[in-house]
């Protein structure tokens, strides 16, 4: 009983079912504003039939869109998650999927996202929707101080898959590409 | 001076800013000023004051700044980058009108824009921006006009016509060169059309359809066609509905179910028929046009849609297996639908719902939220089924547990049987045994993961609740639940409501502490630790700590609600410009924020409270700011435990004591400050008009259940102190009456400790009545001697020591009653010793002590402790009004 609608400001008022997840971190209003503001069309809430926030992600969409030599126009993932009272539905999946198309939709060669290391549980979760580790990014968490794997999906622009071809398989936060 | 010194200067005390050395930043730029007594110095020195939280002194700094009408825009940019922070974008508004009108420049009405656009200001964006338009030709603003008139038709009908204007305008700048048709103008057209109910909609729509995901594009097709073509509209949700047929297109959106139900019943008009009708064969295509079909047909079709939805679609995927959940929820809701417009008679009810029921749990018991999916529908059976259906899923409640399957089964069992209000005390033992044997089954969760049999926790602790004598016991389990989950913060919530039954304030604290509350969360969960610490009043630490957090969360989200607002313009996204814009009056109307000011203030004062008049003056501008608590918006999240809730019971109210949950006693503390600041500024008239008030407050409130004795009190003190003007008699009568008060107040033996309510309306009396009584005691004493009364010629006044004596006497009545209040609180305390070996023995016979590992006795003594702490802060508190009211009048 979940629709995916549009993420409202207002939504954070009531999405504590989601954000009291000790993984799932609250920003401040700021960081919500200017996702909503510059990619509207990457973030979704699921809504119960009462209005309760049961998850949502937030993406965005960078890179170059028309360089096909750089090929790094993409989809990437900044936040999704689920109330622990409604895992088990396939909603973390719809909304990965949503965020897919959304990529396809403006063209992109792929979605990508980072995950701690150490989050089995994440990275099994991506895995089976097919991300793959592209690269490691060392020390890109804070307290505590972890790693990152950065993840990558091809999308159907990529036919060859050149994208997930990373050029070095460990590098640090300094060296990403987009922030 | 030349501006690279100056800029030197300022670098200097922004790297203090930027490393938050605010003192050594303000003592640097005070010792520029002393030199160099320039302006840019002067609004840095402003900015320095706003970030250490004198925004008084700031905007006063500001204001004379912009009394010399500045025009170098350096110096506004910093001007009004204060402005912004301390939430007056009106005044850097004004400030770039200003020099616009002098130097109209592209630049400096980007900022004026900006502007207005962070203070909503929508008439004079659009005034802006058309100018911006005509004088340099840029389509962003002309497009920004358009978007501002469109914002201005939507949040007010009566603005429609500009929407003609925003039309005509809109296709003036679409024959600019530069205008370039992507997704947002797509987006800004179609509001616009959508707004005008034009029959464009529907092209642009269709114009749009690669742009807009495909639930969006048809669900609102349907709602533009709803009106004039209703089977084009069904045709729409069955376009939508279709896409659920296959897994590569099913979309989440229950909402189009619901829709799509009702447009259809509704259409079908009224009509009669018995559950066999709807026992249908497939139809030949799902989701075909109903153009054709008779009122009867188009009820049984749409069901037959709904139900063989599900016999559609293949596959094992989690998508596949939603689709087919939902296909059956759907299949429920038109039952339900037609229930409710009678299409469906009541005797089919049973007939219909308990078999669908019965199969939805038990294909789904393995989702934790499988029976908040059909409470829906459990609200519409009576009572008296409630036992039937249960037995039905009774195979779910395994007796031998063996697996994590089977506790998944078993968890929803419970969980039926508690939100039907059938657990009862002699479930205790099973449910025990359960969550004992689930430990050794199930694995530690992982971080972020909860229990499978959690919920049984809260259930075993909801059930001892019922016995008021067991919420020791009740935490216990629960402590005990956390210990073993850790990441279950709805065992902390749970928690946090049981500490507040038993008095335990400092665990209160102590565990919305391990929620890690940020940002927007202090704003919708604050309230549970701050309703609790206002009442018991003696946790001045935490409270400036929360006060310090909510106001910094107002202060910086103001900000950045105005930064996203502007990057919303710079993107033309036009739907979150509206969004932001009711975002930020939920900001600006909050009553928790309102709240936090007041105490903010009351903090302030009691810790100068011998000189309480400085703080009460920086302060009192707050006042000007107060809203009406009609307009006041509580954005609390009461969402978060309603998984927990039991069908069909009544919301808990909030308690009728203390101020968080009564806004009344808010105003008389405003209406008390604002009265006694007044006072003492010997504004004569205008405290007058203020007591006035705090009479007709306090009067209206007579009749009402929540009038307390610290109303009266209060009320009746203020009236004492405002009458040292009018006059020995009236102050005299005043006086008698407030001795009155107390005296009866005292003979009723008014405090009895035998709960922790009693307890924190003690707390309460001595901190809150104590602290506004020295207040106005300390008022009333300050303008004994200078009344303007006796100075009056002609008139035989008493001297005003007469005046200090009555005064005095009930100043020692006061005293006298605090004593008294601190004396039954130390018999209290011996009393406490006998209950405790009664609550012993319960415990001993007590269910849970049979879990290993769990200390109910433990638990007990905690919370004992805890409530010792209390009472001896009371017993401060009272010392401290005590000494402070003896030296007051000394």
């Amino acid at each position: 009983m979940t629709t995916l609608r549009q993420f409202s400001l207002c939504d954070i008022f009531s999405f504590n079912k989601v954000n009291l997840d000790i993984l799932t971190e609250t920003y401040n209003v700021g960081f919500y504003g200017r996702y909503l503001a510059k990619w509207p069309e990457y973030c979704k809430v699921a809504e119960g039939p009462t209005g309760d926030i049961q998850g949502y992600v937030l993406g965005k969409v960078e890179g170059a869109k028309n360089c096909d030599i750089k090929r790094d126009w993409h989809g990437h993932v900044t936040a999704v998650t689920v109330a622990p009272t409604n895992r088990r539905q396939g909603l973390a999946s719809a909304l990965m999927k949503f965020l897919e198309d959304t990529t396809i939709a403006h063209d992109g060669y792929f979605v990508d996202l980072f995950v701690r290391a150490s989050n089995e549980v994440a990275i099994g979760f991506y895995q089976k929707l097919g991300y793959i580790v592209y690269r490691e990014v060392r020390d890109y968490y804070s307290q505590p101080e972890e790693d990152a794997y950065d993840m990558r999906k091809a999308m159907p622009r990529d036919k060859e898959k050149s994208t997930l071809v990373a050029k070095k398989r460990s590098i640090s936060p300094s060296e990403l590409e987009f922030h | 001076m030349s501006s690279a010194v100056i800029e030197r200067k300022i670098r200097q005390v922004y790297d203090l800013l930027d490393n938050k050395q605010f003192k050594k930043a303000l003592k640097l730029v005070n010792s520029h000023i002393q030199k160099t007594p320039h302006p840019m110095l002067q609004a840095v020195k402003a900015l320095v004051l706003q970030r250490s939280g004198e925004d008084e002194e700031s905007l006063q700094i500001l204001e004379e700044l912009a009394a010399e009408k500045p025009n170098d825009l350096s110096l506004l940019d910093i001007m009004c980058l204060t402005y912004k922070c301390l939430g007056r974008s009106d005044r850097s508004a004004y400030l770039y009108s200003e020099m616009f009108n002098t130097q109209p420049r592209k630049e400096v009405g980007a900022l004026l824009f900006n502007a207005y656009a962070s203070a909503f200001n929508f008439p004079q964006q659009q005034a802006v921006a058309l100018k911006l338009f005509k004088l340099f030709g840029d389509v962003y603003y002309g497009l920004i006009a358009v978007t501002s008139m469109c914002i201005q038709a939507y949040l007010d009908p009566a603005q429609k016509k500009l929407l003609d204007i925003a039309t005509l305008f809109f296709q003036k700048v679409r024959t600019n060169p530069e205008f370039i048709m992507g997704p947002p103008m797509l987006k800004l057209e179609l509001f616009m059309e959508e707004l005008k109910g034009g029959g464009k909609s529907l092209q642009l729509l269709d114009e749009f359809s690669a742009f807009l995901d495909p639930g969006e594009r048809l669900m609102r097709k349907a709602k533009i066609l709803a009106e004039s073509d209703k089977f084009a509209a069904i045709d729409c949700y069955h376009e939508l509905l279709k896409l659920n047929l296959n897994e590569g297109t099913a979309l989440m959106n229950w909402e189009s179910y619901i829709k799509y139900i009702n447009f259809v019943v509704e259409l079908a008009g009224e009509l009669s028929v018995e559950a066999a009708d709807l026992e249908i064969e497939r139809p030949a295509e799902l989701f075909s046009s109903m153009r054709e079909l008779s009122k009867e047909m188009i009820i049984k079709t749409c069901y037959a849609n709904l139900k063989y939805t599900r016999k559609e679609i293949n596959g094992t995927s989690s998508i596949v297996r939603n689709v087919k959940r939902t296909s059956r929820l759907a299949e429920l809701q038109m039952i339900k639908v037609l229930l409710e417009k009678r299409i469906l008679e009541e005797n089919n009810k049973k007939q219909l719902l308990f078999p669908r029921l019965h199969k939805y749990i038990r294909k789904f018991n393995d989702i934790p939220s499988t029976i908040e999916d059909i409470k829906l529908f459990l609200e519409i059976l009576p009572i008296d089924w409630y036992e039937e259906l249960l037995n039905l899923i009774l195979p779910l409640n395994h007796e031998a547990i063996e697996n994590v399957n089977q506790l998944r089964s078993i968890a929803t069992y419970w969980k039926l049987k508690y939100r039907l209000n059938l657990c009862t005390q002699q479930n205790l033992p099973e449910l025990i045994r359960i969550y004992k044997t689930s430990l050794s089954i199930e694995s530690d969760p992982k971080k972020g993961e909860h229990r499978i049999i959690d919920p049984l926790v809260i259930i075993i602790s909801r059930i001892l609740q019922q016995a008021d004598t067991s919420l020791v016991s009740s935490i216990a389990i629960l402590e005990f639940g956390l210990s073993k989950s850790p990441f279950n913060y709805f065992f902390k919530l749970e928690l946090i409501d049981l500490y507040k039954k038993v008095g335990a304030a400092k665990s209160i604290v102590n565990t919305y502490n391990t929620l890690d509350i940020k940002s927007v969360q202090h704003e919708s969960l604050g309230h549970l630790a701050f309703e609790e610490m206002n009442d018991w009043k003696f946790f001045s630490n935490e409270f400036s700590e929360e006060c310090v957090s909510m106001l910094n969360f107002h202060r910086y989200s103001m900000i950045d609600i105005a930064e996203s607002t502007q990057q919303a313009y710079r993107n033309h996204t036009i739907e979150q410009i509206v969004d932001f814009y009711s975002f930020r009056n939920r900001i600006t109307n909050s009553l928790y924020f309102q709240l936090i000011k007041l105490t903010n203030l009351i903090l302030k004062i009691q810790s100068s409270i011998n000189d309480p008049w400085n703080t009460l003056k920086s302060g009192v501008g707050i006042f000007d700011a107060f809203l009406e608590r009609g307009n006041l918006i509580d954005n609390s999240d009461t969402k978060v435990l309603s998984e927990y809730k039991i069908l069909h019971s009544i919301e808990e109210k909030g308690q009728l004591f203390g101020r968080w949950s009564n806004f009344d006693y808010v105003e008389i503390e405003q209406m008390i400050l604002k009265f006694a600041y007044k006072f003492q500024n010997n504004e004569g008239a205008s405290a007058d008009e203020e007591l006035l008030k705090l009479k007709s407050k306090v009067e209206s409130l007579a009749q009402s259940p929540i009038l307390n004795e610290g109303y009266t009190f209060l009320y009746l003190l203020s009236e004492a102190v405002s009458n040292i003007k009018a006059g020995f008699d009236p102050l005299k009568e005043s006086i008698s009456k407030l001795m009155e008060f107390v005296n009866r107040f005292k003979s009723e033996g008014f405090l009895n400790f035998s709960s922790p309510e009693e307890l924190k309306k003690t707390a309460f009396i001595i901190a809150t009545v104590g602290f506004f009584s020295i207040l106005l005691l300390k008022l009333g004493n300050l303008s004994l001697p200078n009344s303007p009364a006796k100075k009056k010629k002609g008139k035989s006044e008493p001297p005003a020591n007469d005046l200090k004596l009555i005064f005095m006497e009930f100043v020692n009545e006061f005293v006298q009653m605090i004593s008294d209040i601190k004396r039954n609180i130390s018999e209290f305390l011996i009393n406490e010793e006998a209950e405790k070996s009664q609550n012993e023995t319960e415990i001993k016979n007590n269910l849970i002590d049979e879990i290993e590992g769990i200390s109910v006795s433990s638990t007990f003594m905690k919370i004992k402790v805890e409530k010792a702490e209390i009472v001896r802060a009371i017993i401060n508190e009272a010392e401290k009004v005590i000494i402070t009211i003896t030296n007051s009048f000394k």
